[in-house]
């Protein structure tokens, strides 16, 4: 066993060298993601290579169960890899504290970077540093099955923000939708909430889950200096109330699972036990898999159609020997054209041509059939452009790790579980968040 | 008096019976609880991904998708990882069982001074949480320039192999009489032949409990071979089984496919070496 | 003599590979250390802070104390019944044996997706089938006042090992003193009484301890599936020291908060092995 070892040691080591001796240039590049997302990343990174024959990158997929600790002994062992994926509100705490390089001269020399949506920018000190934008762009919509609102004979949701279901509508909607096992719907006396069949709505119940209908409302998480929580004033409570609602008042939807990763929506509305489903972009790549009649629309809104986009970060780490070569390869990996993530539905280009020029757009929508539904131009590309009105937290917020978990989450929890009111839930963050807040980044 | 003794025996055959009835009944009512679990888990493991959380739950396939396990077997260099793991596993099984039985006899026959207070040092490194060791530990590898290979996951249990399993031990060997050592000693034997002459056939089962729980452990590990190893094609089965959980999105199916190819395995061993918990003595007493 | 060169591998290793760490942990605890640059000292400021200002420390200690009090005494009682059941002379015993060790088995990946499924209360199997049988809809790890409680009933599933253990330690019951005291005209409950519960008692202090440690340092169940909710009501000690640590990158703050509960942990071992001189009975002595 011994001497196998110390033989596949040997092997590592004499094909590190043959490595070099081949190209002038060695990169680590560490990401997470599916076997899918896995497979499509060192796919590209191949491509990347063969097309450098100067440049040599080593892809490693670290498992999201334990990326956070990876990476952090990576950073106490002053190894880190060259460029890598990284949470961005833990990348914008590193880059603060010197571990992440500041991109600023790269970008502002590349003609490209130009015309990379300006809400995707990360960026520190007051706005003078970049750890660049997000690795793709990400937004919120709303999934639903055909098949549930062709038996209700009600129209599908709005393709476009400009016809997007006001609150009441949509409430009125999703009671129709909703059937308990006796057959009745919401909107009938007879109706049974303690035994429901079929949902009208789920929405997860993290940030980008309430965060859309909070910004549609008018509210906010956070004052725009980052100094104090917003998230207990009027327009934000009002928002949170109404979600709340849902699942107490109207009967409309599940009680929230508290794993996002938990399978909740997309499958249950595959099955036919949810109608619509509040969803990130990505689920498209899931969505598109799972074999039954689902589109997408735009999500209902308060007083203004409204959602959000973001997207995790590629960082390029302080340490790297290579930064130019890095800085090659993090534009690689976001270019449409050489990534199978955009085409497939897991992530949308970052380049503003993308989404208003219609051969642009199709090149990414239409490349591989039935994955992106018909509605796709109305829903992905107006809705992305021109209704996202807030740059949220994740991009300024200073400390909104600690936000999240020491003050707004276990608020949420009191609010999706019913314990307490949203102005009674929400008052309790804003109590909770004294000393944390931080400014911005 | 004849007749009392007999009607007393009768009495408690009737007893016997009835004991042994409940004790079915416990062992098959317990039995169904824990087994929901893998009935779950492998009749998940040939279903497609939306039938896994239909409601009320289903338990039978419809269709069967057997090729939920030619798909997660090839979405992971499967056989690579399984190899990888016991590179890992059997020297680190094979090091703890040896070194941890030589110190839990130290530590519990032998007399020397200071003997529980060094044990009790040893104690405390499972009390601090692992979350702060870790990084530390790491530095200390990465020192050795030994991050990046499996001689982390390997060499330490060659010392000890852990406190958990020198702790198990000599709880056990303390039961043992001593005037087994004794005697032996009287006949010339010195330490080492009385453990290995005496203690350690005695103590067949708690060996082969260290020998289960290390395998498991090993087997199951994530975070050690997740910290130490770099490359994709050094990973192991439970970093394996890792890849196929997205942060949106999870392949549930092929998990559960994967998981339980992953199970199987431990399974089997542990089905055959359990028989070395000799049959119960059962409280009747002699046979019959 | 003898006994030293027994013990030197584990002391040698202990020497190596965990003192340098644990003094190391001891050190950071004491430093503001964010990963970037070199800790800086900033001597028992990281302690000051946890005692005197952090309400979540407050907060994830007594959960954590709750928890444990729950599960361990249960864990314990069932652990032991398991293995006196399975140590009766019955057919398929093999089967048996293995079929409650399976949870131990099952990665924990794939376990806690099953426990997320039972417990989900509008389509979860619990509900399923206690709510035909009249019970109201049980909210489980979703609702704050039930979400300790679900998880200690969780932790009964995976008690295996603890079940082994004990099966181990009956192993070594002498059949000659059941046969005495059947004599004697003593009845189940006093060959239980009196044989087995005294012969397993080094196994019970073992389990004890153990599982002491362990529930003091249950993390994963939390962080898989509540993720401290709702409200905080299963924010485990562990938990919010993981965030501090990976999450927030503050080492120097989560080692002091590791090093608080390791006062915690040792501090209960050590009564508790104290107290076992009083009930404790080694053959070897």
């Amino acid at each position: 066993m011994f001497s196998r070892l110390r033989f596949t040691a040997g092997l590592v080591i004499a094909l590190a060298v043959a490595g070099t001796t081949l190209a002038q240039v060695e990169l680590t590049f560490t990401f997470w993601g599916g076997t899918f997302e896995r497979d499509a990343v060192n796919q590209t990174l191949e491509v990347f290579n063969s097309l450098h024959p100067n440049i040599h990158v080593t892809g490693q997929h670290i498992p999201n169960a334990g990326y956070n600790e990876k990476i952090s002994t990576m950073a106490a062992g002053g190894t880190l890899p060259d460029a890598g994926y990284m949470d961005s509100s833990m990348a914008l705490r590193w880059a603060t504290d010197g571990l992440i390089k500041d991109l600023t001269t790269q970008f502002a020399n590349d003609p490209m970077a130009a015309d990379r949506l300006e809400n995707m920018w990360y960026r520190w000190d007051n706005g003078t540093k970049t750890i660049g934008t997000a690795a793709a762009v990400e937004s919120m919509i709303l999934y639903y099955n055909r098949d549930l609102f062709d038996a209700a004979g009600i129209d599908y949701p709005p393709e476009f923000a400009s016809e997007a279901w006001t609150w009441d509508e949509f409430v009125d909607i999703a009671k129709q939708l909703t059937v308990d096992r006796q057959g009745n719907n919401a909107a009938s006396p007879d109706f049974d909430p303690d035994n429901i069949d079929v949902f009208g709505i789920a929405f997860p119940t993290w940030w980008a889950g309430w965060l859309p209908f909070v910004y549609s409302n008018g509210g906010q998480l956070a004052s725009d200096d980052g100094t104090e929580l917003l998230i207990n004033r009027p327009e934000a409570v009002e928002a949170l109330q109404a979600l709340q609602d849902l699942i107490y008042v109207h009967h409309v939807a599940p009680t929230p699972a508290q794993s996002q990763s938990l399978p909740a929506a997309d499958i249950m509305m595959q099955s036919g036990k949810v109608a619509m489903s509040v969803d990130g972009h990505w689920k498209t790549l899931a969505m598109s898999q799972l074999g039954f009649n689902w589109s997408f629309g735009v999500l209902p809104m308060h007083q203004r159609p409204a959602t959000l986009i973001w997207g995790g970060v590629t960082v390029i780490f302080e340490g790297t020997e290579h930064p130019d070569e890095a800085f090659e390869l993090i534009n690689f990996l976001s270019d449409p054209t050489q990534s199978a993530l955009f085409t497939r539905g897991l992530w949308m280009p970052l380049q503003r041509i993308y989404y208003t020029d219609e051969a642009k757009a199709a090149e990414w929508l239409d490349a591989v059939p039935g994955v992106y539904p018909p509605e796709s131009r109305g829903v992905l590309l107006d809705y992305t452009l021109n209704h996202t009105p807030r740059q949220p937290p994740v991009f300024w917020l200073k400390n909104l790790d600690q936000i999240w978990t020491d003050a707004v989450n276990p608020a949420m929890s009191l609010l999706w579980t019913g314990e307490a009111s949203a102005q009674e839930a929400m008052d309790q963050a804003v109590r909770d968040s004294e000393g944390l807040m931080q400014g911005r980044w | 008096m004849k007749t009392g003794a007999r009607s007393s025996r009768l009495g408690r055959t009737a007893r016997r019976r009835l004991g042994k009835a409940v004790v079915y009944l416990l062992c098959a009512l317990g039995s169904v609880l824990m087994l929901i679990p893998l009935a779950w888990l492998v009749r998940s493991s040939v279903m497609s991904l939306g039938q896994i959380f239909t409601f009320p739950p289903e338990w039978i396939p419809s269709p069967w998708r057997w090729e939920n396990y030619p798909q997660a077997l090839t979405s992971i260099p499967f056989f690579r990882y399984f190899v990888n793991t016991l590179v890992i596993l059997v020297p680190s099984v094979l090091g703890t069982v040896i070194t941890s039985t030589l110190a839990a006899y130290g530590f519990s026959r032998l007399q020397w001074p200071g003997r529980d207070i060094v044990f009790g040092i040893l104690l405390t490194t499972l009390m601090l949480p692992y979350a702060v060791t870790l990084i530390p530990t790491f530095l200390l590898w990465a020192s050795l320039g030994l991050v990046g290979t499996y001689w982390p996951l390997i060499v330490p249990h060659f010392f000890g192999g852990g406190i958990f399993y020198i702790f198990l031990l000599r709880q056990f060997f303390m039961t043992l009489p001593k005037e087994l050592d004794e005697a032996a000693i009287i006949d010339g034997a010195s330490p080492p032949q009385v453990l290995w002459y005496v203690i350690v056939p005695l103590s067949r089962p708690a060996l082969i409990t260290v020998v289960i729980f290390a395998t498991l452990f090993e087997w199951n590990d994530f975070l050690e071979p997740l910290i130490y190893i770099n490359r994709s094609s050094q990973h192991t089965l439970a970093l394996g089984l890792a890849e196929f959980t997205g942060l949106y999105t999870s392949q549930w199916h092929l998990l559960m496919a994967a998981s339980t190819v992953v199970i199987l395995p431990v399974l089997v061993l542990f089905f055959f070496a359990q028989r070395y918990f000799i049959e119960g003595i059962a409280l009747t007493g002699t046979k019959g | 003599m003898w006994g030293i060169l027994f013990v030197a591998p584990a002391v040698l290793g202990f020497v190596l590979w965990q003192l340098g760490p644990i003094i190391g942990s001891l050190f950071i605890a004491f430093t503001d250390w964010r990963l970037a640059g070199t800790p800086q000292w900033i001597g028992a400021g990281n302690f000051e802070k946890i005692l005197a200002e952090d309400r979540l420390f407050r907060k994830s200690l007594g959960v954590t104390v709750y928890y444990s009090l729950g599960s361990v005494p249960l864990r314990m009682l069932v652990a032991f019944a398991l293995a006196v059941l399975l140590n009766q002379k019955i057919r398929a015993l093999p089967v048996f044996r293995t079929i409650f060790y399976l949870p131990s088995i099952v990665p924990v990946i794939a376990s806690s997706m099953l426990w997320l499924w039972l417990f989900n209360p509008d389509f979860g199997l619990l509900n399923s089938i206690l709510r035909p049988l009249g019970f109201p809809k049980l909210q489980w790890i979703y609702a704050s006042d039930s979400v300790i409680p679900a998880l200690i009933l969780m932790s009964l599933w995976d008690i295996g090992p603890m079940m082994i253990i004990f099966l181990a330690a009956l192993q070594g019951v002498p059949r000659q003193l059941y046969e005495a005291v059947e004599i004697d005209g003593g009845n189940a409950w006093h060959r239980m009484r009196h044989i087995t519960v005294p012969i397993v008692t080094p196994a019970i202090l073992f389990n004890l301890i153990l599982s002491i440690i362990v529930a003091m340092q249950t993390f994963t169940q939390a962080y898989v599936m509540t993720d401290g909710g709702p409200n905080n009501n299963s924010l485990l000690y562990v938990l919010y020291l993981y965030r501090k640590a990976f999450e927030q990158s503050q080492m120097g703050y989560a080692s002091a908060l590791a090093w608080v509960l390791f006062i915690i942990i040792a501090g209960l071992s050590l009564f508790v092995f104290r107290s076992s001189s009083r009930w404790v009975y080694y053959g070897g002595r």
